[in-house]
Order: structure tokens, then C-alpha cells, then sequence
């Protein structure tokens, strides 16, 4: 036999396979819902995302990065002076002490610190950039920043799925850190007062659907957001 | 038609590319909505699996060809949204996604029509998800079998053989249904 040759259906299966093709068409109000999320996310995203913000900004954003690393440096650089002043029989250079393993005890790896803890603060975070690598990470794309971001929540909403609140909480956690302006972060939010309630926490999940409704007044979702705290006992 | 749906000032904002995504999940929308049903989403998750269909589609838009038909790709990326999730559970109950038959007697066409959805449902409920998908592309949706292994990226002779298994399980959980029984 042919292996691209098929038996034919069963008059039954027929008859079922073809009132299936004539469905129903679902109500307009999920229709409604579902493309206002997708205009929401469509929406955000053409504000959060990071080639919009660098094309549209970029000579604003590498003046501020150079600003940055001119004032790190300058302080750096007195900060240095000022211990090497201090300390003037100290041996070798601190980045050699650094090579042969004394950085714990020379003093200058304290002063490198405070510049490198401030350098995520003083700019914008960028969707995906890795945490504790200050020193030129590569740039996502948008595509990656994208995958990433969704992939989390996806996490979020399997979690969710399996009714462990507390995984939900994890994923969305790690969201904000690493996209605070996320395209997604509507979703987020939503997410975070499913958990909350799930988690039995109704006094912060009562708060998380507040700002839900302050910051997404217009979200299709703040119904069923209003809905959930409301039957929350 | 939904507010939503002719709002001009949101479509005229978009960019060109944005614009023919959103175009195409609105025009497919109902396609999506079906499919997704069929490959065993409860009816109350439709919504958010069709909103991740959605995000899927927005990030890969611009790496569709647009001389390939739209439909076995949605179908492709429905297929991966719904078989990721599912990886999610921690494991596979058919029965949750059974849609509940009735065996009663039924007044009219139109409940005869929804019993008859109810019993293909839960026939496809029993038959796994990657030769269900096939097996709905095929005699469902009617695509041909190289457009359904493009999309699916199976080879064509592992299609076809998915579809005589799944035809096989389909008609055995349809005969068992309507005996009665719970597992085909």
C-alpha cells in the first residue's frame, strides 16, 4: 500500500467532521476582549520597545551614558587619589594586587564598588541586559527582549495553570526586575493579583487590583481584575 | 462588529507592519478560536491562549512569507502555544478537556447540531495532541497534506501515517461515546 494513500472516512466521522466546519462563532464579547489585549500589547510595545527608544533617542541616551561614565570615572579617580594618599607605602599597583589574589586585602576593591552598584540605577535598564555585567553587555534585540519576556510570563501562566501561587510570584517577580517597562507588563499586573488571591493574600491582592486600575484604566482586563477582588472573600 | 474592531485611530497609528499583524489575528480570529478548542483548550482559557497566539505572532510577523497561506502557519504556532502549556501540567488528563456530552434527547437541530460539537471535541480529546493536530488540519480544516507538514515541520510520509493512526483513535473514542463508555 501507497504510504500517502488513505482509507476513506466512516459515514459517521463524515457527518461529524462536517457539522464541526459549520461552528458557532464565539461571543462577540470574547472577540472584543482578545484584540483589545492585542491592540494593548501592540500599543506598549511601540513605547517600551528598545530599538524605538534608540533610534528615537539616541543622541540623548549616549550624551546621558557618557555623562555616566565621566562622572564614575572622575570619582573613581579622586576616590583612588584620596586612599592611595592615605596609604603610600602600599606595594604594586591595586590591579596587580587584584591579579594575585589580594583584592581582599588592599583596600581598593571597595572603592570600585559604589560606581559599579550605581551604573544600573542611573540608566534606563535595557530589556534582557544580564544582571552584575557592567562592563559593555551585549545588546539584545528586540526579537530576543521579546522571546525573553515572553517566555517569563509564559512561565507565570503555566505556573498559574498548575495553581502554584507562589511560582507565579517568582516568575512575575524576575519580570519587573528585568522589564519594568515590559510590553508586557499589563499582564504582569493581572497576573500578580491572580496569585495574590490564590495565595490568600486579599489585602495585597485589594492593593495590587487598585493600582491595576490606576495605572490600566482602560485595560480590558480590569474587569475581570474588579471581578476577581470583588468575590474575594 | 466590536468597537474594537473599528477603532481608526488605533489602526492608523500602528506601524505598517504592526498594522497587517493585528489585521490578519482579527480577520483569523475565529479560525484561532476554533483551533484552539479543537486541539483541547477549555472553552474558559481560550481567551489567554489566544492572546499568547497572539504575542507568538506579533514577534515572528515579520519572518512570515506572506505567498505562504495564513492559515497552516496560525495553525503551526497555535499547535506549539497549546503543546507548550500542556508540557506545563503535570500531566495529561484527557477528561479535563472533554467537552461534556449529553445524552439526552435533543428538541431541535440546533441542540442536535452542539451535541454532535460536544461528542468531536471529546472524541479528539482521546486522540494525543500531535496526531490530533494533523488529523484536525486534514479533515477539519481541509488543508492539504504538504501545507499541514510545512507547518508542523514533520516529513510527509510521517503525516500521513499520523493521520491513519489518529482516524483510528478518532472513530474508536466517537463508537465508544455514544456506547457510553468512558475510555474508548
Amino acid at each position: 500500500m501507497s504510504p500517502t494513500r488513505l482509507e476513506p472516512l466512516s459515514p459517521e466521522a463524515e457527518r461529524l467532521f462536517a457539522n464541526e466546519r459549520q461552528f458557532e462563532p464565539h461571543p462577540a464579547e470574547l472577540r472584543s476582549r482578545a484584540l483589545g489585549r492585542a491592540r494593548s500589547v501592540l500599543e506598549n510595545g511601540r513605547a517600551a520597545a528598545p530599538s524605538y527608544v534608540w533610534g528615537r533617542h539616541r543622541v540623548q541616551l549616549l550624551l546621558a551614558a557618557t555623562l555616566v561614565l565621566v562622572f564614575a570615572a572622575a570619582s573613581f579617580a579622586a576616590f583612588r587619589k584620596l586612599r592611595t594618599g592615605a596609604r603610600p607605602a602600599q606595594l604594586g599597583s591595586p590591579a596587580l594586587g587584584e591579579r594575585n589574589g589580594l583584592s581582599a586585602r588592599t583596600p581598593t576593591v571597595p572603592a570600585v564598588e559604589p560606581p559599579a552598584r550605581e551604573k544600573p540605577e542611573s540608566t534606563e535598564p535595557a530589556p534582557g541586559e544580564r544582571p552584575g555585567t557592567p562592563a559593555a553587555p551585549r545588546r539584545p534585540s528586540a526579537s530576543d527582549a521579546d522571546a525573553l519576556e515572553l517566555g517569563l510570563l509564559q512561565r507565570a501562566r503555566g505556573a498559574l495553570a498548575k495553581g502554584d501561587f507562589s511560582a507565579v510570584l517568582s516568575a512575575i517577580t524576575e519580570h519587573q526586575r528585568r522589564f519594568p517597562s515590559g510590553r508586557l507588563r499589563e499582564e504582569r499586573e493581572a497576573l500578580r493579583v491572580k496569585a495574590l488571591l490564590g495565595l490568600g493574600r486579599t489585602d495585597e491582592a485589594q492593593r495590587a487590583g487598585e493600582r491595576f486600575r490606576e495605572r490600566f484604566p482602560e485595560s480590558v482586563l480590569a474587569p475581570r481584575i474588579e471581578d476577581a477582588t470583588r468575590k474575594a472573600p | 462588529m466590536s468597537s474594537v474592531d473599528v477603532a481608526p485611530t488605533l489602526v492608523s497609528a500602528m506601524a505598517t507592519d504592526e498594522r497587517s499583524c493585528f489585521d490578519a489575528f482579527q480577520r483569523e480570529f475565529e479560525y484561532l478560536c476554533r483551533t484552539l478548542r479543537r486541539l483541547g483548550v477549555p472553552a474558559e482559557d481560550v481567551e489567554d491562549e489566544v492572546h499568547e497566539v497572539f504575542l507568538v505572532l506579533a514577534r515572528k510577523w515579520r519572518k512570515y512569507d506572506a505567498s505562504r497561506p495564513l492559515r497552516p502557519y496560525l495553525f503551526g504556532i497555535a499547535f506549539r502555544v497549546v503543546a507548550a502549556h500542556r508540557r506545563k501540567r503535570w500531566r495529561e488528563r484527557p477528561s479535563d478537556f472533554a467537552e461534556p456530552v449529553d445524552s439526552r434527547p435533543r428538541p431541535d437541530e440546533a441542540l442536535e447540531a452542539a451535541h454532535a460539537r460536544g461528542l468531536v471535541l471529546s472524541a479528539l480529546a482521546h486522540v494525543p495532541l500531535p496526531r490530533r493536530a494533523v488529523l484536525v488540519m486534514h479533515d477539519i480544516d481541509e488543508l492539504p497534506m504538504r501545507e499541514i507538514t510545512g507547518a508542523l515541520a514533520l516529513p510527509l510520509f510521517t503525516g500521513y501515517s499520523r493521520l491513519r493512526k489518529a482516524r483510528r483513535e478518532f472513530e474508536a473514542a466517537i463508537k465508544a461515546l455514544q456506547k457510553g463508555t468512558k475510555e474508548p
